[in-house]
């Protein structure tokens, strides 16, 4: 932790000083955001309460003309802690880490030629943000010409707590996911290219993400290598829907060859003059093991995610449909309310229904640097899928200040 | 002889196309704040309902302060802190051209179609060109929002996008044309970051990271022209 702050340190100092040194000193944005995020939850007799406090101090300059430097540097306190059935806790007093690190920049090479980049620990998520959704460390170019935009990246993961990028995609990942020793995320190096064109079809966009990740870890179990071509199309049907679908074919090797394949919809109804009102129905599948055998899989994704907000169903061998609405009644304050289904393939005569989840939110910005959020919600698992599963629910509350 | 048939007629064509093309002014119509104008090669004054400003007038507005301009059979509202300039009024035959420099701050277009008589309507700035016909909007540059009719929104580098009624658009700092979201106009780009979150939640993924992404200030440059 120690040289990681360290580091972190030397970094923010290299920044200020590059920022002098190229006389923009005058051009300097920073600022504090505070915020608290707090979680009571419940099921099954259980009883816990989670609690994370974040104090993010950030910069950003300009550097020359056509680029800019973003830096952030995050304290965080956080703790779980266990009420029922009995108490205990699991406290980190204190995390210092690099937050969103960035150097980016936008050129343009011609009439009709761009060329954009980023680098430094940035946000990284394929077209769906269920194959990969993370702040990694990395750079993305991005060549617009014309209609089309082409894009690649290169990250790397070992430098992320695994808690922002949990990778479990093999057995290797899941014994330092439960390690309470590990605190950085599997090392992996991962590579993209991506094209899109851009309403080549009119008011459509059409393109394809590909992603692969290289499992550096060579010393476990298993070393799993894997792949993944994503085409998806989006746009808008008249001013007021809007749509998506997209596919994920996924190939490993581990070092036997595999693939899985995995899905998503969503359709979007938008009347911003109907108290900007938003329904939002959407159906995601992530495809399993269906006959044991063979060389289809379940889907992984480089970074795990769930079907819903309350339910632990994992984005694998799954499918969630969910439909959301939302409404502004007064200016700041957002109000929605959501409630999806998630269901398992019954390839063995068990039960297909997992359970039912309700949900509900209200987003409070009574100024443009203060938010307030307030969510909570239920799942009700279906008894008939599993005996022992109970209603589990979910209370948040979180604040966010900005300085 | 030949060179004084050509030479007349020459001179019959300038005389007729300048008969054709007549440079009209813009009118104040309406005035609220502190609004000043230059003509040409003259100094500041301080404008007044029904001043009348010929090509080449530097328009003025302070805080808070706006004037409606009344430019051929557009008008243009000139928002506070905004400086603009009267590049071209002209009406010929072949309908009005109306061309604006926009040096600073932000202008509302609505701009009229007449019936057998074309509308070309074009808002410069250092990095942009608007160009549109029978359309309303609002830009500043970077960001737009069409109140009816549409707009095809150009990014310095060639992506496009169609812009429609009731939709909201911005250049992102990546040099790329973001995907128009439906909003409501109510209030117009005075709420901007609104706009802007809307649009982004808008082509946002379902899966979201946590608070560590902030959303980006775009700084990039727009052209529009006419769809």
């Amino acid at each position: 932790m120690k040289r990681h702050t360290t580091s972190l340190a030397a970094f923010i100092c290299f920044v200020v000083a590059s920022a002098l040194c190229a006389g923009n000193a005058y051009a300097v944005d920073f600022g504090l955001t505070l915020s608290n995020d707090s979680e009571l939850s419940g099921g099954g007799g259980g009883l816990s309460l989670s609690q994370v406090d974040d104090a993010a101090l950030w910069l950003s300059l300009p550097i020359g003309a056509s680029s800019s430097i973003y830096a952030s540097a995050v304290y965080e306190f956080s703790g779980d802690f266990t009420y029922l059935p009995s108490y205990s806790d699991s406290v980190r007093w204190y995390s210092i880490t690099a937050g969103r690190v960035e150097w980016e920049g936008f050129v343009g090479l011609s009439d009709s030629m761009g060329l954009g980049w980023s680098v430094g620990r940035i946000p990284l998520q394929d077209y769906s943000g269920r194959v990969l959704n993370g702040l990694l460390d990395g750079a993305t170019v991005r060549l617009s010409v014309g209609q089309a935009v082409v894009s690649a990246a290169a990250a790397y993961t070992g430098l992320t707590f695994k808690d922002d990028a949990p990778i479990l995609i093999d057995a290797d990942d899941e014994s330092a996911w439960s390690d309470d020793d590990a605190i950085f995320a599997p090392r992996r190096l991962l590579a993209s290219v991506g094209l899109r064109l851009v309403e080549v079809v009119p008011f459509h966009d059409l393109g394809l993400d590909g992603w692969a990740q290289f499992d550096l870890d060579t010393a476990g179990e298993a070393v799993t290598n894997t792949q993944y071509a994503e085409p998806f199309i989006e746009g808008r049907v008249a001013r007021a829907i809007r749509w998506r679908l997209w596919g994920a074919a996924e190939f490993g090797q581990d070092p036997g060859l595999f693939y899985g394949m995995a899905a998503g919809a969503r359709v979007r109804l938008t009347a911003p003059e109907l108290a900007g009102l938003r329904v939002t129905a959407s159906c995601v599948w992530a495809g399993g093991d269906y006959d044991g055998d063979g060389a289809m899989r379940a889907f992984k994704p480089i970074t795990a995610g769930s079907l819903s907000s309350v339910a632990g169903t994992m984005f694998t061998d799954a499918l969630g449909a969910s439909l959301d609405a939302s409404v502004v009644p007064a200016r700041g304050l957002t109000l929605g309310a959501g409630c999806a289904a998630n269901f398992r393939p019954n390839v063995d005569g068990e039960p297909a229904y997992l359970g039912f989840e309700l949900t509900g939110r209200a987003d409070y910005k009574p100024a443009g640097d203060v938010t307030l959020t307030v969510e909570g919600g239920c799942f009700a698992p279906n008894g008939a899928a599993d005996p022992e599963a109970s209603v589990e629910w979910l209370a948040a509350a979180s604040a966010t200040l900005r300085l | 002889m030949m060179k004084r048939c050509i030479l007349t007629a020459a001179m019959l064509v300038a005389v007729a196309s300048a008969a054709m093309a007549a440079t009209l002014n813009a009118t104040v119509v309406e005035i609220a704040g502190k609004v000043e104008y230059q003509l040409p090669g003259k100094g500041w004054k301080p404008a007044k309902v029904g001043d009348s400003l010929p090509k080449g007038t530097i328009v003025s507005t302070g805080f808070k302060s706006t004037v409606l301009l009344k430019v051929g059979p557009s008008t243009v509202t000139v928002k506070p802190i905004t400086r603009l300039s009267l590049e071209e009024i002209l009406q010929s035959e072949s309908g009005t051209q109306t061309q604006l420099f926009l040096m600073a701050g932000r202008v509302k277009a609505e701009v009229t179609p007449q019936a057998g008589s074309p509308v070309e309507f074009q808002v410069k700035s250092p990095t942009a060109t608007a160009s549109v016909r029978g359309t309303g909007f609002e830009f500043d540059g970077t960001n737009l929002l069409v109140e009816h009719g549409a707009v095809q929104l150009r990014a310095p580098h060639g992506m496009t996008r169609y812009v429609r009624n009731g939709e909201f658009s911005y250049v992102a700092t990546n040099g790329s044309v973001t995907s128009p979201a439906a909003v409501s106009p109510e209030g117009g780009l005075e709420r901007v970051d609104e706009l802007i979150d809307q649009a982004d939640s808008d082509s946002r993924v379902d899966v979201q990271l946590g608070g560590a992404i902030d959303v980006t200030t775009p700084t990039a440059t727009v052209i529009i022209t006419i769809q």
